[in-house]
């Protein structure tokens, strides 16, 4: 088993460090220069740029061939356009293949702050209003579609020249610059499908979200379950930002960055709790002070604007941390680890642009295997309980045949009889004894545990009973006993049956001592007899396997029992943990 | 009737004495109790009974143990005991009759009167004849008896494979407990009527029976009737 688990985990990582490598040597994409428009959607990334602003920089026939050139698709040239007031111009060849029947349209981002947009010399759109001094400078929007008049659209050479006014965002870094002429259907097309995937991912984060709450609060309080359940809230959140500062129109620019803000800030409470489920769902040793340092990293990345390697230390960490889990053969780690690595790869392909919401999908990814996961887990905590419920009737059962097994019941019957003829004042006192153990039987017999005091009259009544029977006096005395300890039902009265049974003859007489001691690793009940202790005589028969059930349901594996020989008689040792040991056992 | 009751608990036993003087009243000889089979061995070794009443589970050990020995002995047993479910089982031990507490005078007369061989309930349901051999005990299956000759107190049993085996019960006690197909054909023969071939008429209406075996037994002119039946 270790080595197929070894080999897996071999494969996984040579298949991610493979991926890495492919994603690296695709990186360095040709820039282009797409000035010529066929069709489909097309971005404008060489322009040629002059800073300040002239009448005449918009017409049709002006002469830009001295200003300087700019490619707007290298995110670095946009840190040139640090003017207050600057021209953009550039050529755009629109194709005789063009059908005349598509409305053609201009799709912009991020012209800060306010711009006017020319099409061959004539205005076809204000975005805020463009001014010389900052006061007078309105803001416009972040993005925004303009439509190109039929008339204007002729196959042929055609100028876009772009007056942007930028005083209220100078001084900040500036965002990227996009500009692309397309089919006004495409641009729409593009957004609707966006916007389609928003909400179908959304929708699955809310459905698991709400299963993963409904699940904490009504299950078994797992704090995993509550972690996935915020992980799935946060990413919501993100998902509706990052919606947001990609397509959504008639978006401020001062919107569309606290937007980004949010969306920076959600990274991290994202990361936060997926690294944190991955800890609390694989029941990781010493979690809460890994909790703890992981709260203390998150928010020391937060503030030095770490995002970067923050986000690849959290996947690589939950990788090692499944891995481990795996490697020990933890439940879940194996769906945990698969889920890691679908979710590394598919934001890999999103990152490289091959994939759109790529990161989602791999959330999603992630989060179905945990779900398939704990599906597995809750099937088999359910049979686990099923068993225990079973268990328990079964053991009920045990405990009322005990009380009816004839050989108890026959025997003591005539013995009645023949007490009633030998000596009849005695029979009423013989019947009281009966009724006694019959009456705490039916009382006990649906339950866990009951007051030892209840077990002790259980004792009394039955060495009553069989020293008439067997013409003997039977004593038990308790020590350190308070009464309202709670122990499984007719626990010690099946080792008192046991000890009369085997241990002791005809008219002899018999002492039964229980024995209750706190120690540090929780009680130790000594239940002693003076019978002749010979070892075969105490061979851990029926009656010892219905104690031992019965200490394993109240307290799974933190009990012992010991039986052996004392001096003058004979021990049963019962060690009740306050923490699980090992699996309980006899000996 | 010699009877010894072993029973480890004094009250029952005390019951069992009583109602077994009740019910008997002459035809009582003697009735002693022993509280444990070790006691009961030393009474044995120098008296003779007729009836054991025996409690299966004597201080909690397992009864089939005790009862292996008992059944090998000369005496009937009678199992007395709370324990119904272990009755089949008893009985394919060869038990005379198995009494399940507490004990009724009608009950207890019913297993006298199977003593005495006023009922006989078509055959016995022994499947097992245990037998000392060599200071310990075998168990045979009956299905595994050619036939069984009485020899004196003693029974002598032939085996299919031929073997042979001595036991301590009179042919009369071992008829009580044995199945129907186990036929006395003589005063001194029982057989397995499965291993019987076919009669012979040796003539002046003599009749023998001639075994699977080739073994021949002597059949009694007043059995010769009801046999004939029977294996028809």
């Amino acid at each position: 088993m270790n080595r197929y688990r070894w080999l897996i985990l071999r494969f996984f990582f040579l298949l991610l460090l493979g991926v890495t490598f492919a994603f690296a040597e695709a990186y360095e994409e040709p820039v282009k220069h797409a000035t010529e428009y066929s069709g489909g959607l097309s971005s404008l990334s060489t322009w040629r740029y002059h800073s300040q602003n002239e009448a005449l920089w918009n017409a049709k026939a002006f002469d830009d061939s001295q200003w300087k050139n700019l490619d707007i698709s290298d995110d670095e040239n946009t840190l040139m356009l640090n003017a207050d007031h600057y021209y953009l111009r550039t050529k755009v060849i629109l194709s005789d293949s063009l059908s005349q029947n598509q409305l053609l349209s201009l799709k912009f981002e991020n012209l800060r702050s306010a711009s006017q947009l020319y099409w061959d010399g004539r205005k076809l759109f204000d975005n805020g209003v463009i001014a010389d001094a900052h006061k007078n400078e309105v803001e416009g929007s972040v993005r925004g579609i303009i439509n190109i008049p039929e008339s204007l659209s002729q196959p042929g050479e055609h100028i876009v020249a772009i007056e942007i006014s930028n005083h209220k965002y100078r001084s900040l870094p500036n965002e990227p610059i996009v500009i692309q002429i397309g089919e006004y259907d495409e641009f729409a097309k593009k957004e609707i499908w966006a916007s389609n995937i928003k909400y179908f991912i959304a929708g699955v984060f809310l459905a698991v979200s709400v299963f993963n709450l409904v699940f904490f609060f009504s299950y078994n309080r797992k704090p995993a379950f509550l972690f996935l359940s915020i992980y799935c809230l946060v990413n919501i959140f993100k998902v509706y930002l990052v919606y947001t500062v990609n397509y959504t129109e008639e978006l401020s620019i001062s919107q569309y960055d606290s937007s980004q803000t949010l969306m920076h800030t959600s990274a991290y409470v994202g990361n936060f709790f997926m690294l944190a489920f991955v800890l609390l769902t694989l029941s990781v040793p010493r979690v809460n002070i890994y909790l703890i340092s992981l709260l203390a990293f998150t928010v020391f990345a937060y503030f030095v604007e770490f995002k970067g390697g923050y986000l690849v230390a959290i996947a690589l960490l939950s990788l090692i941390v499944s891995a481990i889990a795996f490697w020990r053969g933890r439940v879940g780690a194996g769906l945990s680890l698969v889920g890691l690595l679908g979710y590394v790869l598919l934001t890999l392909l999103g990152n490289r642009q091959w994939l759109e919401y790529g990161y989602f999908f791999g959330i999603l990814f992630f989060i179905a295997c945990m779900t398939l996961s704990f599906g597995i887990q809750v099937i088999r905590q359910n049979n686990t309980y099923r068993e225990a419920v079973l268990r328990s009737s079964r053991l009920e059962n045990e405990l009322l045949k005990k009380n009816i097994q004839p050989h108890f019941i026959m025997n003591s019957l005539m013995s009645l009889q023949e007490l009633l003829v030998k000596k009849p004042n005695e029979a009423g006192d013989f019947i009281d004894a009966l009724a006694a153990e019959f009456s705490v039987f039916s009382q006990s017999a649906g339950k866990k545990l009951i007051n030892i005091k209840d077990e002790l009259t259980l004792c009394d009544a039955h060495l009553k009973i069989m020293g008439w029977r067997k013409n003997s006096g039977f004593s038990l005395q308790s020590v350190g006993i308070d009464g309202d300890e709670k122990i499984p039902p007719a626990v010690f009265h099946t080792l008192v049956e046991n000890g009369i049974t085997h241990g002791y003859k005809r008219r002899q007489h018999g002492k039964f001592v229980l024995t209750k001691e706190i120690h540090d690793f929780g009680v130790r009940y000594t239940f002693f007899n003076d019978s002749e202790s010979l070892k075969d005589n105490h061979d851990g028969g029926m009656g010892l396997k219905y104690v031992e059930s019965r200490l394993q349901e109240s307290y799974p594996e933190r009990w012992t029992m010991r039986s052996f020989s004392v001096n003058g008689g004979w021990t049963v040792e019962i060690d009740i943990h306050d923490k699980p040991i090992r699996k309980g056992s006899y000996s | 009737m010699k009877i010894m009751v072993v029973e480890d608990e004094e009250l029952i036993a005390e019951r069992i004495v009583r109602m077994c003087k009740h019910t008997l009243n002459s035809r009582l000889l003697s009735i002693v109790t022993r509280f444990s089979l070790e006691e009961a061995d030393i009474y044995l070794e120098s008296y003779t009974i007729d009836v054991l009443l025996l409690d299966l589970n004597l201080n909690g050990k397992d009864g089939f143990e005790l009862l292996e020995r008992a059944v090998a002995s000369s005496f009937h047993t009678i199992i007395i005991s709370a324990n119904t479910d272990q009755a089949v089982r008893a009985f394919e031990y060869g038990v005379l009759d198995f009494i399940g507490k507490p004990l009724s005078h009608a009950r207890l007369e019913k297993a006298f009167n199977k003593y005495d061989g006023l009922i006989h309930e078509g055959g016995g349901k022994a499947r097992y004849v245990s037998v000392k051999k060599n200071g310990g005990l075998i168990l045979l299956n009956v299905n595994d008896i050619n036939y069984i000759k009485g020899c004196g107190v003693y029974t002598d049993i032939h085996m299919q494979d031929g073997r042979n085996a001595l036991h301590d019960k009179s042919l009369n006690r071992l008829e009580a407990i044995l199945p129907q197909y186990f036929f006395r054909v003589h005063k001194s023969y029982i057989v397995n009527l499965q291993r019987v071939k076919e009669i012979k008429n040796c003539g002046d209406n003599k009749h023998e029976l001639i075994l699977l075996n080739g073994e021949s037994l002597p059949l009694s002119r007043a059995k010769y009737k009801s046999i004939k039946h029977n294996m028809l």
